[in-house]
């Protein structure tokens, strides 16, 4: 019997002391990486912190009768790392559009019941084997050494290639090879591509926007090893930096952006477009046309025969594209920048975009420069280009394409314009994050998209006031957060693997990262911390916990919980008021009798007084801060600020107490929607009824008309 | 996602609400009709075009037909589209068949809420499960 005792006293202790520890507050060690020589504890880059270093001498010849790519390039790699290399590694961007990709037989889809031709065309375009037949990817016709011996083969791995070097590349040597290729380069249109070609029927021209059009070295650091994990698409890119020199051939009568400065404008622009370019320099207010409307109209009625080459130098990139087109109208402008160098804001776009782009490109490109900068660091390169692209947005450094098309009018509604300020501040941004602050995108979606769209969110807003933000305020992320778990990944997934892209990848970081700004640390605190950030890690390879450490450590505040609840789960905000008892002085009468006179002066007991416990229960998950409102009898109102620390023993369930020296009517929990409060009928003391969408719709028609048409007279 | 709100009033109506991200749903229609609308251009074709697909995608058991209300655009690409019914106020037990958008996007989510009195279902609707029988007395 007792033998029998013993033991179940022994599994008793043993469950208890066992137990995991789930509290919301427990430090995050368990979930990032060990502090190293690489990367400190405090979020900065360790003493012995390395990174590599790829220069590229590019040829290419964009062929514009054939649509084709073909590019010869001298990479020099440079091993700054402790350790010798056996191999290296570069992506084949373009091998994502070659027959056979893994990326269509990837693709998941079901039969439509619809039987009609445009869901066939649909579906046998996106999933037929041989239907599409586009011949896409690189064709290599040459991989050399030049340094000599140093490798004599190659294996191509779908969209990655690795050079078999002979011996190990030792710490702090380099090696030098030549790579010839071409490819035919994808109609965005028809088969998509986050570059390649448009083609404007009615006139027979072409415009290209080129990128990922050469082979690049991948990554390789103190985290991943060499990045090489497959593109399927979606999970964009993780570059080394380095300088380059672009050699572009075009038709003579295209114009061509490209990243970098131009070396041989007088070769390739006329002395009007040089002269104009050289006011542009000069002028911080309204953008200079370089190349007008009537002169691009003029150019793309005929074609040039012959061709023209355009030489770009970029220091400390990642990456180069550029776009070429004979329909291209050109304005630019110069922007001043605190603790910088004045930089030129420009803009590339066909008659299509106007008058749209004129108005618009430019000035949201110099917005989006002074605000980033502002909160990051002064934007380091000479130029940032939009350039016009139906359809998409996508960056690189210092150049993007971006869409918003006008009507053939010229006519254009509030929506594509607000859509095309939106995308070029956008893609703008991401000069910052990830082409300066190189983060590492085909691991993590959310290190550069999140962080710019929450930056675009205060540009949007100090371009226009009341600009319609689409992503950054906490009330728009709830439709998202309070959906099935089973359908929303927690933000620390990688890219290929996530549901919901935009809403998990751009829109809760950003706004997580809004709501930590605005109602958990205060602005102060937090920009100082967020431009440490950027100022540690421009032109380095930063990891989540590099971000996660220099927030905390840099602002002092413990913010585990925060990024644990948020960045590492799906749980949701659901915050309610349970209960409210209410007290007043009448209620106290016999104990206030005992109360010497002392203690009735120090407690101020000749006033009024009225005590409120509210039980606060958590129901979705996440801990936040409460704010709670009360508005007294006599109409005024105060709001009680409470840190989250408040759930820090009982996540689940707390009360507190409030003395009030006037009678409370109501309580508001969030009244003003900035937790992400997926369910604000609980928030409200007494009850609330929020009317629905529906309700102020039919309200807002009904007030359209007079009371007869609404009794029907 | 798309998130479909059903308000079962006790008198008998019914009120619909679906909010979309207005592109996807443009997106939607063009790929499944062929025909390209603006949700944010008010004209009649697009009204009937919506109704159309909206009906097509969308069916709860017990509603008398559904009438097209109207709908709201705002510049942050959220589109709301509404509809009013009748429904038998005896039932309780209703079948929902939502299929929005999910042809278009792997990753489609329609969210859906009935509500009745204070008593609130919640269904998620994606590309394998787009029929659900709910009892709202349950």
């Amino acid at each position: 019997m007792n033998k029998l005792i013993v033991i179940l006293l022994s599994i008793l202790v043993f469950k208890v002391s066992g137990q995991e520890n789930v509290n919301k507050f427990r430090q995050l060690k368990d979930k990032l990486a060990t502090p190293n020589v690489y990367r400190t504890a405090s979020g900065a880059p360790g003493h012995q912190y390395y990174q590599q270093q790829a220069n590229y001498e590019i040829d290419v010849v964009l062929d514009d009768n054939r649509q084709k790519i073909t590019g010869k390039e001298v990479v020099t790699y440079i091993n700054n790392s402790p350790d010798p290399l056996e191999y290296l590694w570069l992506q084949l961007d373009q091998n994502v559009r070659a027959k056979g990709s893994d990326t269509k037989k990837v693709k998941t889809g079901q039969i439509s019941k619809n039987k009609d031709l445009n869901t066939l065309y649909y579906t046998l375009k996106t999933f037929g084997e041989g239907y599409y037949e586009f011949d896409g990817g690189f064709k290599l016709t040459k991989v050399k050494t030049i340094t000599p011996n140093a490798f004599d083969s190659f294996t191509v791995n779908k969209t990655m290639m690795r050079l078999n070097l002979n011996k190990p590349l030792a710490p702090g040597d380099s090696v030098k090879f030549r790579i010839e290729w071409y490819y035919n380069i994808n109609d965005r249109m028809e088969i998509g591509g986050r570059s390649g070609l448009e083609y404007f029927r009615e006139e027979d021209n072409y415009l290209y926007t080129i990128a990922q059009f050469y082979p690049r070295m991948c990554v390789y650091n103190d985290v991943e090893g060499w990045q090489n994990k497959q593109f399927l698409g979606r999970g964009e890119f993780a570059l080394p930096f380095g300088n380059f020199k672009v050699n572009i051939t075009a038709p003579s009568d295209h114009i061509v952006a490209a990243t970098g400065d131009l070396k041989n404008q007088k070769e390739v622009l006329t002395k009007t477009q040089i002269s104009r370019l050289e006011k542009a320099k000069k002028t911080y207010d309204n953008p200079v046309l370089i190349v007008t409307q009537k002169e691009a109209e003029e150019i793309e009625k005929t074609k040039a025969t012959t061709t023209k080459t355009w030489t770009f130098h970029a220091a400390n990139v990642r990456d180069f594209a550029f776009a070429s087109s004979r329909k291209f109208i050109w304005d630019a402008m110069a922007v001043k920048q605190d603790g910088g160098d004045d930089v030129m804001a420009m803009s590339y776009y066909p008659k299509e975009g106007n008058p749209l782009w004129e108005e618009h490109s430019t000035r949201a490109v110099a917005q989006t420069l002074r605000t980033y900068s502002k909160y990051t660091i002064p934007y380091p390169y000479p130029k940032a280009i939009s350039v016009n692209a139906k359809q998409i947005g996508m960056e690189y450094p210092m150049i993007c394409f971006n869409y918003g098309r006008c009507e053939n009018d010229g006519t254009y509604s509030d929506r594509v314009k607000y859509g095309m300020i939106t995308v070029v501040i956008h893609e703008v941004g991401h000069n910052y994050f990830p082409m300066i602050i190189n983060s590492d995108e085909r691991q993590w979606t959310w290190m550069d998209e999140g962080l710019n769209t929450y930056l675009q969110y205060l540009t949007e807003q100090e371009y226009q006031e009341d600009y319609p933000s689409r992503r950054g305020p906490a009330h728009k992320i709830v439709d998202y957060m309070k959906g099935d778990k089973k359908m929303i990944s927690p933000i620390m997934t990688n890219s290929e693997s996530i549901w919901q892209f935009g809403n998990n990848a751009y829109g809760k970081p950003a706004t997580a990262l809004n709501i930590l700004r605005e109602t958990v640390m205060g602005k102060e605190l937090f920009d100082y911390a967020f431009k440490k950030y950027a100022q540690r890690w421009a032109f380095k390879h930063p990891t989540p916990a590099d971000f996660f450490r220099t927030m905390e450590d840099a602002s002092g505040v413990d913010l585990d919980w925060y990024w644990r609840g948020w960045f590492y789960t799906n749980d949701h905000v659901d915050i309610a008021i349970k209960k409210v008892i209410e007290k007043d002085k009448k209620d106290y009468k016999k104990a206030l009798k005992e109360l010497n006179d002392v203690q009735k002066k120090a407690l101020k007991l000749d006033e009024d007084f009225f005590i409120y416990q509210i039980d606060f229960e958590n129901i979705g998950g996440l801990v936040m801060p409460l704010i709670v409102e009360f508005t007294y009898e006599d109409g005024t109102k105060k709001t009680h600020y409470i840190p989250a620390e408040i759930w820090k023993l009982t996540n689940d369930e707390v009360s507190k107490v409030f003395v009030e020296k006037k009678k409370v009517k109501s309580i508001a929990l969030d009244p003003y929607l900035e937790t992400a409060d997926t369910d604000i009928s609980n928030n409200y003391y007494p009850k609330k009824v929020v009317p629905t969408k529906i309700e102020a719709y039919k309200l807002k028609e009904a007030q359209k008309k007079s009371v007869l048409e609404r009794v029907g007279k | 996602m798309s998130i479909t709100t059903i308000q079962l009033h006790q008198n008998g109506a019914v009120d619909l609400t679906f909010k979309f991200v207005a592109h996807d749903l443009e997106k939607a229609i063009e790929l499944e009709t062929g025909v390209a609308i603006q949700v944010d251009e008010q004209d009649q074709l697009t009204d009937s075009i919506l109704e159309t697909y909206i009906k097509n995608h969308f069916e709860i058991s017990g509603l008398e037909e559904a009438n097209y209300l109207g709908r709201e655009f705002n510049l942050d690409e959220t589109f709301y589209v509404y509809f009013t019914a009748r429904y038998d106020t005896t039932l309780s037990k209703f079948n929902v068949r939502n299929t929005l958008l999910l042809q278009t996007f792997e990753a489609q989510e329609n969210i859906t809420h009935i509500n009745k009195g204070t008593t609130q279902k919640s269904l998620s609707f994606k590309r394998n499960l787009t029929n659900y029988t709910v009892n709202i007395n349950e």
